[in-house]
């Protein structure tokens, strides 16, 4: 099951060309192409005919011709040419999926066209900033998109998975604020008073204390960008060397996901040999995570269905994300009312979010206190 | 935590779970509370709404204060929760040790927990603001960390 309403990267803007590409985003096969005028255009990957991949095919003009029988489907998906007859069945169309290209990602809506809103669309500026300096990644992790999710929500991990490259092993020793401003999920680690990491002391030829930060903001439910940086004791933010992590998940089935990467920091943009080190070296942090989660997956599917995760106070992020996932979840199932006859949609079904634990009320154990928010009291104890 | 009153559901009633422990059934321990936004129903509580407070009493205890335009300095004692729930006006609330503050405002619903205790600072913007402070301590053994 995956929120459907919502903007996916599919590809980058270099892997979308003349020659039509597949991919699969939320269980959905998606060809991806471009037109004459560079547009990238994004149908569904199955003819309206008999069902082949429109990927296997060929590009026409703006259109993009079937490989099998040469039906050809315009970038409104309208049949557009049967070579076999005149006239042309008006049932003959595909599905259009809205496009927004940005900053080098290709991103898709999956949902109801009505609602594919562009200034849903995260802010990505910092990947073609010439101030930033950008490396980039891009993987296939054979994990559910949520594993990542947690994963991106949780740096604590970097102490113990990451010893050896991250490194940071004091991270969970320090706490967390989480705040949630609609279905947007951030999890803020200030620590401050640090040595500067290798990352900055090298680049910059700095030493000495700093404060450090982790600020990862997640819009549920595909996109996080990771605020991350040094600045000057007790200084401002803005002021430090700043790095904006942004990573893209896009589900491709339940079990699978595409993850997007792109890594810009504000400092030392000219050192090439920097960004070489800082490329390779990513790759393989985000090795650690490709294999980790690729256990944790595994480790999932054989759990019982009684036993939960145990999540702690560092969880809090996650949880919070987790529960507006299921509240998007949950608004789009009770939107979908299937018509008499219709085939249930795949994406139809599931539980509901669980509700929230209460003491059971006139229990001899529960007790309630209330308050007014006309009550009058100042400094009362109610 | 911050919760801010966009990301909030109501119930059909209306009511809405500010902040719980534990907020699903499957997961959390013994020590049960919630904080709700309840629509007002009656004279004593007045319209629109009100803060109600559950707990257990076999683990918690729970103080709910109210504060009206003035500046409330907290303390925090390890294993003590904190809900603030902002009733009227806005409030900035600050650590009073670093550089986090935040205005919050009616619907907004800001969490603290640790283990190790920490100072808070509630300022009241010009022109009003009222608000509601919920104390949660454990009676029995340490509670566990809280989990939204």
């Amino acid at each position: 099951m995956h929120v459907l309403n919502a903007w996916y990267v599919a590809a980058w803007s270099t892997e979308v060309t003349r020659e039509p590409v597949s991919r699969t985003v939320c269980e959905l096969p998606i060809v991806l192409y471009r037109r004459r005028d560079g547009q990238a255009v994004a149908l569904v990957d199955r003819c309206a005919h008999r069902g082949f991949p429109l990927s296997s095919g060929r590009v026409v003009d703006d259109s993009v011709e079937c490989g099998y029988h040469g039906f050809a489907f315009g970038c409104d998906g309208v049949c557009t040419r049967v070579p076999a007859q005149s006239s042309i069945p008006a049932r003959a169309r595909v599905r259009v999926f809205p496009v927004v290209e940005r900053d080098g990602w290709v991103w898709v809506w999956t949902g109801d066209v009505d609602r594919a809103d562009e200034s849903l669309v995260p802010d990505t500026h910092w990947m073609n900033d010439p101030e930033w300096a950008t490396v980039t990644h891009s993987y296939r992790f054979e994990c559910r998109a949520d594993l990542v999710h947690d994963n991106l929500l949780d740096l604590t991990h970097e102490s113990f998975l990451h010893q050896t490259t991250v490194g940071d092993d004091y991270i969970y020793e320090y706490g967390i604020t989480v705040e949630v401003d609609g279905t947007t999920v951030t999890v803020d680690r200030l620590m401050p008073g640090v040595e500067a990491p290798p990352l900055y002391a090298d680049t910059m030829g700095i030493d000495g204390l700093y404060d450090r930060f982790h600020a990862t903001e997640f819009a549920v439910p595909s996109h996080h960008t990771l605020h991350s940086g040094i600045t000057g004791l007790g200084r401002p933010r803005e002021e430090g060397y700043l790095i904006k992590v942004l990573n893209a998940i896009t589900p491709i089935d339940e079990h699978t996901c595409w993850y997007y990467y792109a890594f810009s920091r504000n400092f030392g943009i000219d050192n090439a040999e920097a960004t070489e080190n800082l490329r390779i070296g990513l790759g393989t942090v985000l090795d650690e995570d490709a294999a980790a989660l690729r256990l944790q997956e595994i480790g999932l599917r054989t759990r019982p269905a009684n036993e939960h995760d145990v999540l702690i106070a560092q969880d809090a992020g996650v949880a919070k994300a987790r529960r507006i996932m299921s509240q998007l979840l949950k608004a789009e199932q009770d939107a979908a009312v299937p018509t008499a006859g219709a085939r249930p949609s795949a994406h139809l079904g599931g539980a509901a979010p669980a509700a929230p634990a209460a003491p059971a009320a006139g229990s001899p154990a529960s007790a309630r206190v209330a308050a007014g928010a006309a009550a009058t009291t100042s400094s009362g104890r109610a | 935590m911050l919760v801010r009153g966009n990301a909030a559901v109501p119930d059909a009633d209306g009511t809405t779970t500010l902040a719980a422990c534990p907020d699903s059934p499957e997961r959390g321990d013994q020590w049960l509370w919630s904080v709700r936004r309840v629509p007002g129903t009656d004279a004593e509580s007045a319209p629109p709404w009100r803060v109600v407070v559950d707990h257990d009493r076999e683990h918690i205890q729970a103080d709910l204060t109210i504060h009206r335009d003035e500046v409330v300095e907290l303390t925090r004692s390890p294993g003590e929760e904190l809900v603030v729930v902002p009733l009227t006006g806005e409030h900035l609330i600050a650590h009073a040790t670093g550089p986090w503050k935040r205005w919050v405002a009616p619907g907004d619903v800001f969490v603290v927990e640790g283990e190790e205790t920490e100072s808070l600072r509630l300022r009241p913007a010009p022109g009003g603001a009222k608000v509601a402070l919920v104390r949660l301590r454990p009676t029995t053994a340490p509670a566990l960390r809280w989990v939204p």
